[in-house]
């Protein structure tokens, strides 16, 4: 079940009565996480029990950690739940890559691993994380165990953060729980806007621009330079707007129950370094990233040359997490060879500019633009030669002519992104519209209306939901 | 009820101005009349395109993509060109047409006092079985010296038969029948023919655009009508004789007459020889000397020295949907280098 199907309305709409009809609290978290794992079942109902598993275990060892008076059972502990969820996590979505890497060397002498056919179990990663962050908080002091285990059931499988984040806090969504779950209209009013803002980024932008960058990406050798790089930039803000968007929309629907998810993206390409970049996009990744693993390997506490090789590992982590492929890894790696040159750049050159230029904030965004967009080529490539075609194609490198295609949605796109842009900034400051008033009916539905006609007859996947 | 009527004011404010965007960008139609001879034709008035390519366009009062036609007049050689949406070409502006390029490109010769004018007679869904049928219409209305007629492979196997069309064929013993569809109301949006209170609805953008997604979201077939998709062209024995039956009969009926053949593209082989539907067009034009021009090794040649592809637009996939402006500038370009060695 998507967010942007009718599905989903009917499902939403059901849940959002029920819980006005019910009385007692603990009846709608009954619901609630009921709820949530339909939600799951309905890709595929095996992995409901995979979830539940992961979420009892890792419960059990929070109270374990919790609960044991030494240090070193404390660690025991720690690491018995780190080996059980990388296990579960590696053996559904890395086992064969493993094996495809092993076999790469060991065909240089005539023997190869058999492949297993595994099942990849939709939002393994966010899942795995949840728990781990969980477990981690308890183990550093930073956060209780959940009051009772259908508490933590529902922060790992509360169905609008579910499959593609944003990666709760527990000590953000543990204590919501603790308060009685009451559906008032000023949040459902709220929670409509953002999720709408949200459907708008995904339908009107990110499909439409998939109708161009696909094809493109599919075939980059038929496309002339200029098509391959507008081809790019729509990809770029087609991720964007494909992610955000379905953040957008987990936020909107969190909100109609009363519940607060952080934004998850930050108007990340005004960034003017990767840096920047990393602290607006995919906030809620990169925040565990730096706090359960950059932290962990020492963060910038053991030296310059140290902290450069975490962030370098950071990053070539953070690529494989997103997928089991070496263009993963590729974009990771060149992204934390990035942040370090920036860091080197802001430790030891900068002070010899004068960073308040116009000029110099105007080269720092475009070469972080152009950064970004190049490395957008190896998460969107199928493999790694369709990479290198396509950056060759961009820079030269080889024959720059093709089919001349300037897609008139890369255009016609612009005022929906500033808009969506500017609305969901004002959201996030709670401007919205009266949905009483003419004019926020209007806007209401001005804007469904729009999603009706301007839809794409073929949608695209959310591009995050392969993680 | 104060909310409700806010609900209602916001509600038709929003649909109003949709109808005025989706109609100056994505498409406004002038509705339909039913014509005479053509049956359900689209009215005399303006009409905006903006699926695919983009054109601001005037429909004639015969249906027809063209200024009200005049008198002939004593020095005029009027051409009339007939085909499909393909040469309609809607996704074309007005001045880049082939009809359009034609004109001029034979007026700007000016060794003989001869005044060309090139008519696009061509519409959305149209073969050889309508050209056919209609021959003695155009002739006493438009008084053609000389017609070109644009055919291409799905006329034969996707449109011929089809029963939904205002004209379709029934075979019998080795020869054809044209009936006429009476019931034949349009080839999009048939759910709202079944009430015909309704039917006006069909003009508004919203509900042209609005209805055919909102019914897709749902997943409800729309019932298409016209043009059933991905036939496939399979025995080509059953289409030999349709034919054979067309160029002769588009030969009886029209007394000066070429056929354009616009070939189906395979744009990843290139070099893919010529369709069995384009081998036996051009052997029976050969047969019973009709003149016949095959776009493909213009198309082909055009395709490869300048990397770009004859069909799709900006808005769609390039090498897909109709022929571009690349495409009607070379077969206009034919065209005149016909006309110019026959006269």
């Amino acid at each position: 079940m998507i967010f942007s199907s009718i599905d989903y309305f009917i499902f939403f709409i059901v849940i959002i009565s029920l819980m006005m009809i019910i009385r007692p609290n603990s009846v709608k978290k009954g619901i609630l996480l009921f709820s949530s794992y339909f939600f799951y079942a309905y890709w595929d109902y095996r992995f409901v029990f995979l979830m539940f598993l992961m979420s009892i275990v890792n419960y059990y060892i929070g109270i374990k950690i919790e609960k044991s008076s030494y240090q070193a059972d404390k660690k025991k502990w720690l690491i018995a739940s780190v080996i059980f969820n990388l296990c579960i996590l590696g053996f559904f979505k890395y086992f064969n890559f493993f094996i495809e890497s092993a076999n790469f060397f060991l065909d240089k002498v005539n023997f190869r691993l058999p492949l297993v056919e595994i099942i990849l179990p939709v939002a393994i990663s966010f899942i795995t994380f949840e728990v781990m962050s969980y477990v981690i908080d308890i183990y550093r002091g930073s956060n209780k165990s959940a009051g009772n285990f259908w508490d933590l059931a529902l922060l790992v499988a509360f169905f609008p953060h579910l499959i593609a984040g944003p990666i709760l806090k527990p000590s953000h969504f543990l204590p919501q729980l603790d308060k009685d779950i009451i559906i008032k209209w000023k949040n459902v009013e709220y929670g409509v806007q953002i999720f709408l803002v949200g459907l708008v980024k995904k339908i009107v932008i990110a499909d439409r621009l998939a109708l161009f960058a696909d094809p493109v990406f599919q075939d980059p050798s038929g496309y002339s330079n200029l098509t391959v790089w507008l081809a790019v930039i729509a990809y770029s803000i087609q991720i964007f707007c494909d992610f955000s968007g379905y953040s957008d929309m987990a936020i909107g629907s969190a909100k109609c129950f009363g519940f607060d998810i952080p934004a998850n993206f930050n108007m990340p390409y005004i960034s003017r370094s990767v840096t920047e970049f990393w602290r607006r996009w995919h906030i809620s990744l990169s925040t565990w990233l730096k706090e359960y693993l950059y932290y962990s390997l020492g963060g910038n506490r053991k030296g310059e040359v140290r902290q450069y090789i975490n962030l370098m590992l950071v990053m070539l982590l953070g690529g494989l997490w997103h997928g089991a492929s070496w263009n993963f890894v590729i974009w990771g790696g060149l992204h934390g060879i990035a942040l370090a040159i920036h860091k080197l750049w802001s430790t030891h050159v900068k002070n010899y500019f004068n960073t308040e230029l116009f000029a110099y904030k105007f080269v720092s965004w475009l070469v972080t633009m152009v950064f970004i967009c190049v490395t957008w080529v190896f998460f969107r490539s199928q493999d790694f030669a369709t990479s290198g075609l396509i950056v060759q194609k961009m820079f030269y490198m080889i024959n720059p002519e093709g089919i001349k295609w300037y897609a008139t949605s890369i255009i016609a796109i612009i005022p929906f992104v500033i808009a969506a842009h500017y609305i969901g900034a004002r959201l996030n400051r709670y401007a919205y519209f009266k949905l009483n008033t003419i004019k926020g009916l209007f806007i209401l539905f001005f804007v469904i209306l729009g999603l009706i006609f301007l839809q794409p007859l073929q949608s695209s996947p959310f591009i995050y939901f392969q993680f | 009820m104060k909310i409700f009527f806010k609900i209602i004011i916001a509600l038709i404010l929003a649909l109003i101005s949709w109808e005025v965007l989706l109609g100056l960008t994505i498409v406004k139609l002038p509705g339909t009349v039913n014509h005479p001879v053509f049956g359900n034709t689209y009215k005399q008035g303006l009409l905006i395109w903006g699926k695919e390519g983009y054109s601001i366009t005037y429909i004639n009062s015969l249906g027809l993509r063209e200024k009200e036609i005049a008198s002939k007049k004593d020095n005029e050689f009027r051409i009339l060109s007939l085909g499909d949406s393909y040469a309609e070409g809607f996704q074309v502006p007005d001045n880049k047409l082939l009809t359009a390029q034609l004109n001029s490109l034979l007026n700007k010769d000016k060794s003989s006092d001869k005044y060309f004018n090139v008519i696009n007679a061509a519409k959305s869904g149209y073969s050889p079985s309508y050209y056919i049928h209609f021959s003695d219409f155009y002739k006493k209305a438009l008084a053609q010296d000389y017609t070109i007629a644009i055919i291409m492979d799905s006329d034969f196997y996707r449109d011929s038969f089809d029963k939904n069309q205002y004209i379709y064929l029934s075979q019998k013993d080795n020869s054809y029948n044209i009936n006429v569809n009476k019931d034949f109301k349009s080839n999009k949006l048939a759910i709202f023919d079944k009430y015909k209170g309704f039917q006006f609805l069909k003009n508004y953008s919203i509900v042209n655009i609005g209805a055919k997604n909102l019914l897709h979201m749902l997943n409800i077939n729309i019932g298409q009508g016209g043009k059933p998709k991905n036939k496939k062209k399979t025995d080509i024995k059953k289409y030999d004789p349709l034919i054979e039956w067309s160029i002769l009969n588009l030969k009886n009926k029209y007394e000066n007459i070429v056929i354009l053949y616009l070939p189906e593209i395979d744009y990843d082989t290139l070099e893919k020889g010529k369709s069995d539907y384009e081998s036996l067009t051009e052997s029976y034009c050969k047969q019973y000397n009709v003149s016949f021009i095959n776009m493909r090794n213009d198309f082909i040649s055009y395709i490869k020295q300048s990397k770009q592809p004859v069909h799709g637009f900006f808005n769609t996939k390039p090498g897909e949907g109709h022929i571009n402006v690349h495409a009607h500038g070379l077969i206009a370009k034919r065209l005149h280098k016909y006309f110019n060695e026959k006269f």
